[in-house]
């Protein structure tokens, strides 16, 4: 008898489990986030906007090449805009007009607009990760205009996976460098820590107007990355782009960096990885050459205190290979390499310091000195007190590039070009 | 495992609010305490060969304030049951099961701990094993994962919130490896003095190896003023762990080992509470005891208003003055035995 109980007890409780707990949903109960927008609202506090895939299936489905289950060119997405006081009663008066729950687990992209990121983030960047749902590896980006609009216009060509196409946005800024990548732990720790101040990707929408097709090009030297965002020169392609990098004092954006100052930020912290850097020619201004950089060494940086002045002694080490030589001058030899990694100590060099003064005219130390400072402090109060966050502006900081030019590409000479006059010196 | 467990838990965002980024050694500086409470332990139980803790109690202290000393370390291991088991209730609901209400959770959990109750400890302690080394090989896995995201500057300043701060808080928190105590429980039914030396002794420092290790890894992910915020910093640091596009999401791994983990911790004390009542009230039967300490520990668990106070006055409660039943009543017991030159054999004599 006792084992018959045992038995029929063994059943009740496994078909108990069996069915599942209380939180369970289907997949399609669910509306998945892929990118949250926040804007000042004007109905109230923040109007938050999300992008949501389609998963509506075409009439006709699963017939034809037009009938595989997928939403037509333009139906991918929904796009849902509501003014709310915080995010969760923005996400319940979203839901209000659909038949799913709202999923942000998979979200990868907090999209903020630039008037919203001056007046500060606070309010709603604190309040957003007490939820389980909330991914701390998902990018934060600022957006130059409205966070709604941006996202509204962030549709990915090339690319029918937008949650992958996420991702590879972001692993962009390896091969440029023309940018920073956050993710929100990172920011939220940035906000708080007493070792840096917070950056963020900046983006926007490029309504190509820049792209001029009259004119002639100038005669001075003008790098790729001296743009900032919005504002490059380029037809096609998605209207969107990824490009500097938003300052923040605590919670304030205070600034931004064109693409070649967010190159110098990323080598300071360590960060750059390759980026195609562009100068012009040292023995003729005309020509540019172009090289593959990458970093040799992770930088070091040593920081004393002169007085109670801080200094800092920078030195950055990096190497590259040359893709582009545009003149005749045979930089690939070994008498005229060093003339051409000489040039480049000095272009990099002359980013590395403009960079640095902006981040100490605004005083944002967004390199993490203050990471190497705190080895001067034995406790977390001696080191408080000192606030080296607002000490910063008063830091000396000496910095120091070392180039090498190592592989000269599939070319080891440049020959000149020759014509019927000889050739062109 | 028992021990270990801890790493799973709120602590380490507590003690970092508390003493800073240095909770690494000190917990180093805890276990040092625990081994040397556990050396009076052992003295006690070498005192008294072949009886276990509660018997000495007894022997030592007499009849009443014997019966007074064993019931406060069952009142203990009871506490430990229901908040512990509330705590992990608290923090499934926040990350995994927000809609399953806490009732279930805490039904499932220690339903498990009276299956395992009547099942005996041979039972626990072949499960335990047989999770230990997966659990082990796991744990290690997301602090090798996590090696990316290390920031060894976190370590710094290298003395907190002060020296002394740490030290003391060390010393205080020896609790946090109390659950060695269970070997003088079952001192009894353990193969003689120099096994319960041996296991004691070794569990405690592999325990402080692990938990230094992870308290390690997390202040080199997070820097102090981040991990005082995060209410699970091992499930936050699992959560980060990326390695480009394919492998990342690494939660699932931890929610497996800190369940199962967990629910032969409640177990094992849980066992440890029924098996303390019995040896109190001289029971040779556990299993009518059972089902009435699972209600017990059920009402402990229900018992907290919030998981506010959870944390702050039942979990803190617990590692705070769990010192005194766990640790120091053994060595008043020891001290008073020595003084009243009570011994094992003697009492045989008698």
């Amino acid at each position: 008898m006792r084992r018959l109980i045992s038995v029929v007890l063994l059943f009740v409780f496994t078909a108990s489990s069996l069915t599942a707990c209380w939180d369970v949903k289907e997949i399609d109960q669910w509306a998945y986030v892929y990118t949250i927008g926040v804007d000042k609202g004007v109905d109230n506090v923040f109007r938050f906007t999300f992008q949501i895939p389609s998963m509506k299936q075409e009439e006709g489905a699963g017939s034809g090449a037009e009938g595989r289950g997928e939403p037509s060119v333009g139906n991918e997405y929904y796009f849902i805009s509501v003014d709310a006081p915080t995010f969760y009663s923005g996400v319940n008066m979203v839901e209000s007009s659909l038949s799913r729950t709202l999923s942000y687990m998979h979200a990868k992209y907090l999209v903020i607009s630039e008037d919203l990121a001056r007046e500060g983030v606070e309010r709603f960047i604190n309040s957003m990760v007490r939820s389980w749902q909330i991914r701390r590896i998902m990018h934060i980006i600022i957006v130059k205009g409205k966070a709604s609009s941006f996202v509204k216009g962030f549709v990915p060509k090339l690319t029918s996976a937008t949650s992958k196409a996420q991702t590879g946005f972001m692993d962009i800024y390896k091969d440029t460098g023309l940018f920073i990548d956050t993710n929100y732990q990172r920011f939220l720790e940035d906000l708080k820590t007493t070792y840096r101040m917070p950056v963020a990707t900046l983006a926007a929408l490029n309504d190509f107007s820049n792209y001029r097709t009259r004119g002639n090009p100038p005669k001075e030297f003008k790098s790729e990355g001296e743009y900032y965002v919005g504002e490059l020169p380029r037809s096609g392609g998605n209207k969107f782009e990824f490009f500097g990098t938003a300052l923040f004092n605590g919670d304030k954006m205070v600034g931004q960096l064109n693409g070649d100052e967010s190159r110098a930020l990323l080598m300071i912290r360590g960060e750059f990885k390759s980026a195609s850097i562009s100068i012009a020619d040292p023995k003729d201004r005309e020509y540019r050459i172009t090289v593959n950089t990458m970093m040799k060494k992770k930088p070091d940086i040593n920081v004393e205190f002169h007085e109670g002045k801080p200094v800092i002694n920078l030195e950055i080490f990096l190497e590259a290979d040359i893709q582009n030589l545009q003149s005749p001058t045979e930089y690939e030899s070994i008498e005229q390499k060093p003339v051409l990694e000489d040039a480049y100590k000095m272009y990099i060099k002359g980013i590395i310091d403009k960079t640095i003064d902006k981040c100490k005219e605004l005083n944002v130390d967004v390199f993490g000195s203050g990471e190497k400072a705190v080895k001067h402090f034995l406790t977390i109060q001696e080191w408080e007190e000192y606030n080296w966050l607002s000490r910063f502006k008063d830091a000396e900081v000496n910095t120091k590039v070392e180039f090498t030019i190592r592989r000269t590409g599939t070319i080891l000479k440049t020959s000149p070009i020759k014509h019927r006059q000889g050739e062109k010196k | 495992m028992a021990i270990c467990n801890k790493i799973f838990s709120t602590t380490p965002g507590y003690i970092t609010k508390v003493i800073g980024n240095t909770g690494w050694y000190m917990t180093l500086i805890s276990c040092a305490t625990a081994l040397v409470f556990f050396g009076f332990i052992y003295l006690l139980l070498k005192r008294f060969p072949g009886r276990n803790i509660i018997e000495i109690y007894d022997a030592s202290l007499g009849r009443v304030m014997g019966f007074i000393f064993s019931f406060l370390l069952m009142v203990s291991f009871l506490l430990s049951v229901g908040i512990y088991t509330r705590e992990f209730t608290d923090i499934l609901k926040i990350y995994a099961l927000p809609a399953t209400p806490p009732s279930v959770i805490i039904g499932t959990m220690i339903f498990a701990a009276v299956v395992a109750a009547f099942l005996g400890i041979e039972t626990i302690a072949r499960v335990a094993k047989l999770a230990f080394y997966p659990a082990l090989v796991g744990y290690f896995l997301i602090l090798i994962f996590s090696l990316n995201i290390f920031k060894p500057t976190n370590l710094l300043p290298i003395f907190g919130y002060g020296l002394d701060k740490t030290v003391i808080t060390g010393i205080l928190r020896g609790s946090a490896y109390d659950e060695v105590v269970i070997l003088a429980v079952f001192a009894g039914s353990l193969q003689g003095i120099e096994h319960i030396k041996k296991a004691g002794f070794i569990s405690l420092l592999l325990s402080g190896f692990i938990i230094s290790s992870g308290l390690l890894c997390f202040a080199l992910v997070f820097e102090y003023r981040a991990i005082q915020e995060l209410t699970i910093a091992a499930y936050v640091m699992t959560r980060k762990i990326a390695y480009g596009t394919f492998f990342q999401r690494m939660d699932p791994i931890f929610l497996l080992l800190w369940i199962i983990t967990t629910s032969i911790y409640i177990s094992i004390l849980f066992y440890t509470t029924v098996s303390i009542y019995c040896k109190i009230f001289r029971l040779q039967d556990a299993k009518p005891v059972v089902v009435p300490m699972a209600v017990l520990a059920v009402s402990a668990a229900i018992f907290p208003r919030d998981f506010s106070s959870v944390l702050s006055v039942y979990v803190q409660g617990l590692r705070n003055y769990g010192n005194i039943t766990f640790f120091i009543m053994p060595a008043i017991a020891l001290g008073i035995a020595v003084i009243r030159n009570k011994k094992g054999e003697s009492k045989c004599a008698d």
